[in-house]
């Protein structure tokens, strides 16, 4: 946050995915991700 | 339409200069994000899921050719392609970057718009009848009142710090389709019994958490008083409403909570108190010079008639599918209005390309189309068509996936961005409507089952108009997961009421087959001509709950 790097952080739940957290629910997995509706946008287009 | 002045265009660019050092005082960490909000916020400028978003007001969703070449313009150069039309009539992006944003807002200026005002507790962009200027069934054009309305409303130092948002529509037309009567203001524009033109005012309509209809709080306020009116509204909303509680704070918990007898007593007062003063008097000269900027076009001398429509209408059926749901009355001979559905069917609801936004550019200067119009229900309208020109029209169309013949169908669903984009949503919206869209995508069983108005919010906010949806669909999160409930009866035009929620809800892919069994039943019951409104308003809930949650 100092750094500017990252905007209102906030804590939310995770599971362990062969051995890498993961979001819990759907708003923070399509926030890791992108939207559902536009597979070619977000992070999970990079 | 209307054209910024000296002072208009001076200050909107001084304004994105302002925030350029605002975001240059961010980017340096000068401010911080708590500092900064209130000051994105002022131009419009949200944090969602991805990335920043950017709200664009179009005041009574009327854009010219030069704007819409210049939104797709910032769309492909600053986003990502793409813009989102929403229910207030603005435009939407939602992949903006920050140190981009004042760069955009100088190119918004350069065109005469802005993003000033499409966020924050201050009097939001006013919205108006899509059909403004064309409609027969208008006692006048609702874009002068408007604009009015928009100037006076515009950084007025009084209100610019409300308890809460305040949104505003009108309509001239005794078919509302500006949505009056879910606004914190809903003005109709009358006649009293002797001929002359005043306004009906509506007070402490909205939808979200707690929805309420407006309630009338002046039955014909005279056209040299309505900003008087106005103001008195908004002093009493100012003074009296709550600021102790945000979801207390609109004007319609006021309302609910005083009675719209007090309040009708508050506003009198108050509007006396500024009549005498007679410095909101609105001179007859000064409504004619903005009606001036809203004078009609030159409409050529024209057969009602159109041979090559009919013979058009005659040989493709598509064609005539599409004249049937998209194409309405026009006042002038020989013109007609034409939705251009913004629809597809699984596509996304008031989604827009850059592509797409040039090709209807170069469809408005083709077909003499001055300027286009933005509708509440996510859709666009070329105003002023040449009934002659109609299938040249449609034919440009399909190819660009703007022809799709659903307006007021099944498939013409209400969206809001839903949790795919909004911090604030709990489930998605978008898929859902695909969802539904595709089930229903059959057009000979969409014009069967003839109007019927789905509409999506994905969370509580009711940014999709959930409570006046006829079927409407609000997402919720039921213990981390997405579910669906269902409220029936709701409409947002002339006969507006607030749908009921049926019962439990239902998971993303039960909500689908759901609403599939509420048409069933809906065909079942329904007489002669009977809208799903209709047979549901005489028959109730019942019938449809019983099909719904039968075990």
């Amino acid at each position: 946050v100092r750094k500017r790097e990252v905007v209102a952080p906030y804590l939310f739940d995770v599971r362990l995915h062969d051995g890498r957290p993961v979001p819990v629910k759907v708003r923070e997995v399509i926030r890791a991700n992108g939207p559902t509706v536009r597979l070619d946008l977000g992070k999970q287009a990079d | 339409m209307y054209r910024y002045d000296e002072f208009d265009a001076a200050f909107v660019r001084e304004r994105a200069d302002q925030f350029r050092g605002q975001v240059a005082r961010r980017l340096s960490g000068e401010l911080t994000e708590d500092e900064f909000k209130p000051l994105r916020l002022m131009n419009g400028l949200y944090l969602q899921l991805h990335s920043y978003m950017l709200r664009i007001a179009i005041p009574y969703g009327t854009l010219s050719a030069r704007q819409v070449r210049k939104l797709g313009a910032i769309e492909r150069k600053y986003d990502r392609g793409y813009g989102h039309f929403t229910t207030r009539q603005n435009l939407q992006l939602h992949w903006v970057q920050l140190p981009q944003v004042p760069d955009i807002l100088h190119e918004l200026a350069e065109v005469e718009m802005h993003c000033i005002q499409t966020s924050g507790n201050c009097v939001r962009n006013v919205t108006s009848d899509q059909f403004a200027g064309a409609s027969a069934e208008e006692l006048e054009d609702p874009r002068i009142l408007s604009e009015i309305v928009r100037q006076w409303s515009s950084l007025h130092p009084e209100f610019s710090f409300l308890p809460r948002k305040f949104k505003i529509a009108v309509t001239a037309s005794p078919h509302d389709r500006a949505a009056i009567m879910i606004h914190d203001i809903g003005i109709a524009i009358v006649k009293n019994a002797a001929g002359e033109i005043g306004y009906r005012v509506y007070v402490g309509g909205g939808l979200g958490r707690s929805p309420f209809l407006a309630q009338e709080v002046g039955s014909f306020v005279a056209r040299e008083d309505i900003l008087a009116f106005l103001e008195a509204i908004l002093r009493v909303y100012n003074e009296a409403g709550r600021r102790d509680n945000i979801h207390k704070a609109r004007v319609k918990i006021l309302v609910h909570q005083i009675g719209i007898e007090d309040m009708r007593r508050r506003v009198e007062k108050e509007f006396e108190e500024i009549r005498k003063t007679g410095v909101l008097g609105l001179p007859a000269d000064e409504m004619a010079r903005i009606a001036a900027y809203f004078a009609p076009p030159a409409f050529e001398s024209l057969p009602d008639t159109s041979p090559e429509l009919e013979r058009a209408i005659r040989e493709n059926a598509d064609f005539a599918n599409w004249v049937k749901t998209n194409v309405h009355a026009h006042k002038e001979p020989g013109y007609a209005i034409a939705t251009i559905s913004l629809k597809p069917i699984g596509g996304t609801p008031g989604d827009c390309s850059s592509d797409q936004m040039d090709a209807i550019a170069d469809l408005m200067d083709i077909f003499g189309q001055a300027e286009i119009r933005v509708t509440h229900e996510q859709n666009l309208v070329m105003p002023h068509m040449r009934k002659k020109d109609l299938y040249a029209l449609w034919q440009k169309l399909v190819p660009l996936e703007l022809a799709t013949a659903n307006y007021g169908l099944i498939t013409d669903i209400i969206a809001c961005p839903g949790l795919d984009y909004c911090d604030l949503a709990n489930a998605r919206s978008i898929p859902i409507a695909q969802a539904i869209a595709k089930r229903f995508s059959d057009l000979d069983r969409q014009h069967d089952l003839g109007e019927l108005k789905i509409k999506i919010s994905g969370c509580i906010n009711a940014c999709g108009h959930h409570h006046v949806g006829h079927i409407g669909i609000l997402g919720v999160d039921r213990k981390g997961v997405e579910n669906y409930q269902i409220l029936l009866g709701g409409s947002g035009a002339e006969d507006a009421s607030l749908g009921e929620i049926l019962g439990p809800g239902f998971d993303d892919r039960g909500i689908v087959d759901a609403v599939e069994k509420l048409i069933g039943t809906y065909t079942s019951l329904r007489q002669n001509g009977e809208r799903f409104l209709d047979t549901y308003r005489r028959v109730g809930a019942a019938p449809f709950k019983e099909q719904l949650y039968a075990r």
